[in-house]
């Protein structure tokens, strides 16, 4: 029975000293990853050092894009490196149209760059022409952000043509593009994009717009009365 | 002194299939004093091989203990004055004889000159000399027993256990063995092994236990061996008249013939003299006198058997008690 | 103290006259020295950069590729084939056997190491580059780190099959080499039931992302001194914990 105590108060002591030891070092890998951030290599580089694994590659970078979007969030970092991330990412692998996809709405709303945004999702739509949702999107930020309204209906019908596409949504999208500048339209349309998306991401995107778009209505009600 | 001791040792080990208990030592007890060659005999799956097991701390029993000269097997100095030899060769064969047994050697403690002027005297007595430097996975059966001897004793222990050493060697092998344990035992040594020739540990060892079913059941010594049986003499004759033996019927017990010889149990050991006489005046050839006793083997599956007796007449008395 | 340099010894020269450890060396200077040869296919300085940055992952990954795999099979096969009874009926601790196989794992290893970052600098040298303290260092970063796996491996070893220790060892690297990021992903989680167990996970799993210095290396970026102590205790913490929990298993072991 002694022996059965000392082995446990043993095991606790190691296992004590390794969680002390790690928050020990803890500043140290804050410190590393960000520089693994700071210092990715070109994506020509980056293509050769692969070796063929492009696409682990890209999916590990993409991990630690989604972290350094949630540390933006939580007010840890900004996004300054998130355009090269994106690129690296979408460079390495073309064919990752969720990246495409995430990347143009978070440059186009949170960096408040819209330019970035479409050429993003043109280099998207051009890799993978025959992706219904590319299009949609970036009819989508041509009408909630561009402002271009002959653009995002130009684009919606596009991509209702495509094989796969949502039918009513995009009916739906189209029709609201004639009708120009109105913003409880405009939440609806982000309620119709979270609908039909299976990405929790892009789910929990939404949601913020909404909320921002919301209070502006708000806004502009006290304003009116 | 008793240099190993062992007290009602119990081992069970789980199944990993039925996850049940089973018993394979139910109560191991026995001594070796010192400078005793002590035999450990039994049937396979007695236990013999988990006895030494738990004697050499490759498993810890669940309730009993083991002595080495009077200290606990746990106190790690104590195998330095422990030797084993096992059954088959666990060896790391990727190294060659004298790698091995330096290797050896030194976690036993030893170093330097010494344990290469023991490798080599070691290795000439066993009779590998020019295997040295050969790997020893290239060596043949008859080899790796001779080389697991070596390993055994390199570091002069008082204790030498071993586990059937004999097994699978031609004579000429088991002679060896024998020489070198009885040359060890001339030097003072204690040894305890197993092992299922039993003429060969009837020639060397002073007592045997023989275990079943996880149990001691009998110690005896060699003397006791000899002792039993004592009075009873056989005599091999040969051209043996037929009428002679009719006269002496009186004073032998019976006749056995093989060939032209015939073997005379004399029935009580002051005819011996008389029956002689007899013999020799008929005119037949005399080819030996012996005293005849109960060989181990006897004894040993007398008491197999009696085992199973035994219990089947147990199953009688208890259906007569309950009806 | 003997008794493990004689297992370190004897475990140093299994570890050595497997072949497997060849293929591995050959595959890793080719590899190496390769990328001497590819990288005139980028420009300027890149070359430099390129060498030193694929040298250093090779020397990380194939180190760290080496322990796992010697490490997995050398304590199993041993035990499997029961050579380990002469070394547990001697006069030797279940601890100094232990003791005894990490050390003589790596020395090998060491070796192995050594002879990479040899080429890896010459590789550089024969670019134009110059051995920067920063190569070195990086070098030293990544034994400690095969330090750490390999105290893990052993671990592993002490209780399951090769296969297993080998998986096991595969995920641990894995998780560890993205801890800080797994952090982050657990703080989303919230709840407090789940987050403490992701927070207990993440202490205990080994903080690999700590032994890269590569960046410093391939840009020159000054390596504190600090750093070098603090990564050395806690690899030796963690090297020391693990061993010392592979010995708790490994002592109540029976050999049936």
């Amino acid at each position: 029975m002694k022996r059965k105590s000392v082995n446990i108060l043993l095991v606790a002591a190691a296992l004590a000293a390794i969680v002390l030891a790690s928050r020990t070092v803890e500043g140290i890998g804050a410190r590393k990853r960000e520089m693994d951030i700071q210092y990715l290599p070109n994506t020509q580089s980056l293509k050769l050092m692969s070796l063929g694994y492009r696409n682990l590659v890209s999916d590990i970078l993409w991990f630690k894009t989604t972290q350094y979007y949630g540390g933006y969030r939580m007010g840890r970092n900004s996004l300054r490196l998130f355009k090269h991330l994106i690129n690296v990412i979408t460079d390495l692998d073309p064919q990752f149209t969720f990246a495409y996809q995430l990347g143009a709405v978070i440059m186009a709303e949170d960096m408040g760059d819209f330019e970035e945004g479409r050429r993003l999702l043109r280099k998207g739509i051009e890799n993978n022409p025959e992706n219904w949702r590319l299009n949609f999107e970036l009819g989508f930020l041509y009408y909630i952000t561009g402002r271009d309204y002959k653009m995002a209906q130009q684009y919606f019908t596009m991509a209702s043509r495509m094989p796969g596409a949502n039918e009513r949504a995009l009916r739906f999208a189209a029709s609201a593009a004639a009708r120009g500048d109105d913003l409880s339209l405009s939440i609806k349309m982000w309620k119709h994009l979270a609908d039909n998306t299976e990405e929790e991401f892009m789910k929990e995107l939404a949601a913020g717009y909404i909320r921002k778009l919301e209070k502006k209505m708000e806004e502009r009600r006290e304003e009116g009365e | 002194m008793d240099i190993l001791s062992v007290e009602e040792i119990r081992k069970s080990f789980k199944s990993d299939f039925t996850r049940q208990r089973s018993e394979v030592l139910h109560g191991v007890s026995f001594r070796a004093s010192d400078g005793e060659v002590l035999g450990f005999l039994g049937p396979n799956g007695a236990g013999k091989t988990t006895t030494i097991k738990i004697i050499l701390g490759l498993i810890r029993p669940d309730s009993g203990k083991v002595r080495v000269m009077g200290r606990d097997i746990s106190d790690r100095g104590i195998k330095k004055v422990i030797g084993y030899m096992p059954e088959k060769a666990y060896f790391y064969n990727h190294l060659s004889l004298r790698e091995f047994l330096e290797f050896c050697g030194r976690m036993s403690g030893m170093k330097g000159d010494l344990l290469r002027d023991r490798i080599s005297e070691l290795i000439e007595l066993v009779g590998l000399s020019g295997s040295e430097d050969r790997k020893l996975k290239g060596f043949s059966k008859g080899m790796t027993q001779r080389a697991g001897l070596i390993q055994a004793i390199i570091h002069d222990p008082d204790l030498l256990i071993l586990d059937e050493p004999f097994s699978g060697l031609d004579p000429m092998g088991r002679k060896l063995i024998r020489d070198v344990l009885m040359r060890l035992r001339d030097e003072g040594k204690t040894i305890f092994f197993s092992s299922h020739i039993l003429p060969d540990m009837e020639m060397i060892c002073d007592r045997t236990c023989i275990i079943k079913k996880g149990r001691v059941v009998r110690q005896l010594s060699m003397g006791e061996l000899t002792r039993v049986g004592e009075g009873k003499v056989d005599i091999r004759a040969r051209s043996c008249p037929q009428e002679e033996i009719e006269n002496i019927a009186d004073y032998i017990e019976g006749v056995r013939k093989n060939h032209d010889e015939s073997i005379i149990s004399v029935s009580k050991q002051e005819y011996t003299r008389s029956v002689l006489t007899r013999l020799l005046d008929c005119g037949a050839d005399i080819l030996s006198v012996a005293t005849r006793h109960p060989t181990l083997e006897d004894v040993f599956l007398d008491e197999i058997e009696s085992g199973s007796k035994g219990e089947s007449e147990k199953q009688e008395e208890i259906e007569a008690v309950t009806g | 103290m003997s008794g493990i340099k004689t297992i370190a010894l004897n475990t140093f020269r299994e570890s050595i006259r497997g072949k497997v450890l060849y293929v591995v060396l050959v595959f890793g200077g080719i590899l190496i020295l390769s990328t001497y040869f590819l990288s005139p296919l980028s420009v300027g300085s890149a070359r430099e950069k390129i060498i030193t940055d694929v040298g250093l992952a090779f020397i990380s990954f194939i180190g760290v590729m080496t322990v796992v795999v010697v490490g997995s099979t050398l304590v199993h096969k041993e035990i499997d084939k029961k050579a380990v009874y002469m070394v547990l009926i001697r006069p030797i601790t279940r601890l100094e056997y232990i003791l005894g196989k990490f050390f003589g794992i790596m020395t090998a290893v060491l070796l192995i190491a050594l002879v990479m970052g040899v080429l890896t600098a010459l590789s550089v040298l024969l670019g134009g580059g110059n051995i920067s303290g920063q190569l070195v260092a990086a070098v030293y970063f990544s034994i400690l780190e095969m330090a750490v796996m390999c105290s893990i491996v052993l671990f592993f070893s002490t209780f399951t099959t090769p296969v297993l220790t080998f998986f096991f060892a595969a995920c641990v690297f894995a998780a560890g080499s993205l801890s800080g990021d797994l952090r982050v992903f657990a703080e989303k989680m919230g709840s407090s039931g789940g987050k403490l167990i992701m927070d207990l996970f993440y202490y205990i799993l080994p903080n690999l992302s700590i032994f890269n210095y590569r960046h410093e290396a391939v840009h020159q970026l000054p390596v504190p001194i600090n750093d070098l102590l603090i990564s050395s205790v806690y690899s030796l913490v963690y090297c020391g914990a693990l061993l010392l929990l592979a010995y708790l298993v490994f002592r109540r072991r029976e050999f049936t």
